[in-house]
């Protein structure tokens, strides 16, 4: 028998009991689906935070005060006894590190924001005249504000395009005031759309000038120096003289944290593929399950067919006819099932890009390979036992049976 | 072949030939002695009958004659060859070439046409679908069910039934013909039109067939009876001396 006659001869056996494939195979179906779903889940999700970080430039380092043996965004904790990281600090690095190409000094918190009786709570950036090429984000319309407005610490401002519409709608905002936390700012200058990093608005925001954020705020301290390397092969080396420079600083302390967009951007994926790797694993198990379902009904068919055995014994079929036989039903069963399964997701895919456009979905081609191949190995494994059952029964036995 | 299949006992005249056939089942620590002594010997072209009551060993003795299950102890020559050694799958190359079997029960495949179950022993050959097919078909001709070559086994008569069957057996060109009561489940004028048609094999193919039975008129229809009576065989006039 030719193996196409075989999976057609599956093909008839498993049509003659439509109800009971088909409840089968949900079991397959059902795994097939929660696996490649989840892997591609975190595909579109390690895809997402990717194009995030690409936006940034992956020659962009961050700053920031304290030790911390963790890295993230997050509140700084236990500064007390550190130095804080000031604008001399990111003078210096600008002035005396020739592999960093611009330096942003940051400060910021979330501030009032009025204008002509309309207003907001928003975010209040104070940076340097580098922040644009640092972090590459251009402006709309007018400019960013100077090496002078920075060292003169005039109220000037640029607004994010969020903040230009709740605040001015149709209306040029160049040349007109707006209240930061109760003082008059002009605003000289709007940001290009940025869309969302992370979950953090970037077109929710105002940028003025560090020294006029530092009185606002009434610190003296950074919350972060933005510094960009010259180039990606410069990024190991940059880190290495900026902890060199500021130690010397800080009267020989190593108080600062430095994260790179790669070091975070790898600590994120790893932190994906960790979630990715339990979900697919616990879908997984319902495949198993699925699996243990479909040995339950072949072990059932073999009982129902005992007859149908002995006479195919009879009529010359080999014990391997017969293995055979049972085996390619398992494994018909258990394919058909990881093929629909393949299929309902690529639908899912479908309707989630309808429903979300803006989340880069993919489906991972090697997610559906392995859930296919996975699929077929479970009608092999949990189709080998009841299938050695039926090949080894005695011909004289099966025929006896009723 | 083995030295024994060559001797001079083993060499036809006989198609089947058993000596001393001996078959106990044991389950736990009982032993049960379904066959004591079955010798018999059967010759090309011939129709012999094997009549005896119920728990005489006939259908124990059936499944020797037809290769699905060896005897314990003696010896079994079919069409010369010692089969009594043979590995599992030659003996399924045994039964797929040289024995054609006729059920009490027809024992068809139920979702499988007329046509598809005759194909099947051919299946098992490795004949091609095409061959086969024409095969099936000549055949289900010969028994006068050329006009039900789709039909599936619930969509036929008893008599159709077992007619299907008898074409199936033939569809290797087997050497003999083992029929396990073949008329048990069928009506009086059925069952003749089905011992007619093992008739006219005989006649005209030569087919030696092995008929088991407890029907006397279906056991006078043949050459020739032997008897079998708790697990040993003996010639038709030795049973009634006894």
């Amino acid at each position: 028998m030719t193996v196409w006659e075989s999976i057609r001869a599956a093909l008839k056996m498993l049509g003659a009991n439509k109800l009971r494939t088909g409840l089968t195979m949900l079991g397959i179906i059902i795994g097939v689906f929660a696996v490649i779903s989840l892997v591609s889940l975190g595909a579109s999700a390690r895809r997402y935070v990717a194009d995030q970080f690409a936006a940034m430039g992956s020659n962009v380092m961050m700053i920031m005060p304290g030790k911390r043996e963790t890295i993230g965004s997050g509140a700084v904790v236990g500064v007390s006894n550190v130095h804080k990281l000031t604008m001399e600090d990111a003078e210096a690095i600008r002035r005396r590190l020739p592999s960093i190409s611009g330096v942003a000094p940051v400060i910021f918190g979330i501030g009032l924001i009025k204008q002509e009786g309309i207003s907001r709570n928003t975010w209040v950036t104070g940076t340097g005249h580098e922040y644009p090429s640092v972090r590459d984000h251009g402006l709309a319309t007018g400019q960013f504000f100077g090496p002078d407005d920075v060292e003169r610490e005039r109220r000037v401002a640029a607004i994010g395009t969020k903040v230009r519409a709740e605040l001015f709608g149709d209306v040029n905002p160049l040349g007109k005031f707006i209240l930061v936390m109760g003082t008059p700012f002009r605003v000289i200058g709007v940001m290009e759309p940025r869309g969302t990093s992370l979950g953090f608005d970037l077109d929710d925001i105002v940028f003025i000038p560090v020294s006029a954020a530092r009185r606002l705020f009434n610190t003296d301290g950074l919350y972060q120096i933005i510094v960009r390397a010259s180039s990606d092969e410069e990024v190991p080396g940059a880190v290495a003289s900026i902890r060199k420079l500021l130690q010397s600083r800080h009267n020989g302390e190593d108080d600062i944290t430095i994260v790179s967009q790669n070091q975070l951007l790898a600590t994120l994926n790893t932190i994906v593929d960790a979630l990715t790797f339990i979900l697919a694993g616990i879908a997984a198990i319902s495949l198993v399950v699925g699996g243990i379902g479909i040995m339950n009904i072949m072990l059932s068919s073999v009982s129902e067919r005992t007859r149908e055995i002995g006479l195919r014994k009879a009529l010359g079929a080999r014990s391997r006819d017969i293995l055979r036989q049972f085996l390619v039903e398992s494994v018909v069963l258990s394919t058909i099932g990881g093929l629909i399964g393949v299929l309902m997701t690529a639908a899912a895919v479908v309707a989630a890009r309808r429903i979300f456009p803006s989340l880069p979905v993919v489906i991972t081609s090697w997610a559906v390979a392995l859930a296919v191949t996975f699929s077929a190995a479970i009608g092999i494994f949990f189709g080998v036992f009841p299938a050695r059952r039926a090949s080894r029964l005695s011909p004289m036995d099966a025929l006896r049976t009723e | 072949m083995g030295p024994e299949s060559t001797t001079a006992a083993a060499i036809p005249p006989w198609i089947v030939r058993t000596e001393k056939i001996q078959r106990v089942f044991r389950s736990h620590d009982v032993a049960t002695v379904a066959l004591a002594d079955a010798t018999l010997a059967v010759k090309p072209g011939e129709m012999i009958a094997i009549m005896g009551p119920s728990g005489s060993g006939k259908s124990t003795l059936m499944a020797i004659l037809g290769c699905l299950d060896r005897p314990t102890s003696g010896s079994y020559w079919l069409a010369g060859r010692e089969v009594t050694e043979l590995s599992d799958d030659e003996l399924s190359s045994v039964r797929n070439r040289m024995v054609g079997f006729v059920f009490q029960s027809f024992i068809l495949l139920q979702r499988s046409s007329a046509l598809e179950n005759v194909e099947l022993p051919q299946v098992y050959a490795g004949i091609s679908p095409k061959a086969r097919r024409e095969r099936a078909k000549t055949l289900l001709g010969s028994v006068g069910l050329g006009h039900r070559l789709g039909h599936r086994p619930n969509e036929l008569s008893g008599g159709e039934l077992q007619r299907v069957a008898i074409a199936r057996a033939l569809a290797n060109d087997p050497k003999l013909l083992l029929a396990d009561e073949p008329t048990g489940n069928l009506d009086r004028k059925s069952g003749i039109e089905i011992m007619d048609i093992f008739r006219r094999l005989n006649l005209e193919r030569g087919m030696t067939e092995v008929v088991v039975t407890h029907n006397a008129e279906v056991a006078a229809r043949c050459d020739r009876v032997i008897v079998i009576q708790d697990g040993r065989t003996r010639s038709e006039a030795e049973a009634v001396d006894a």
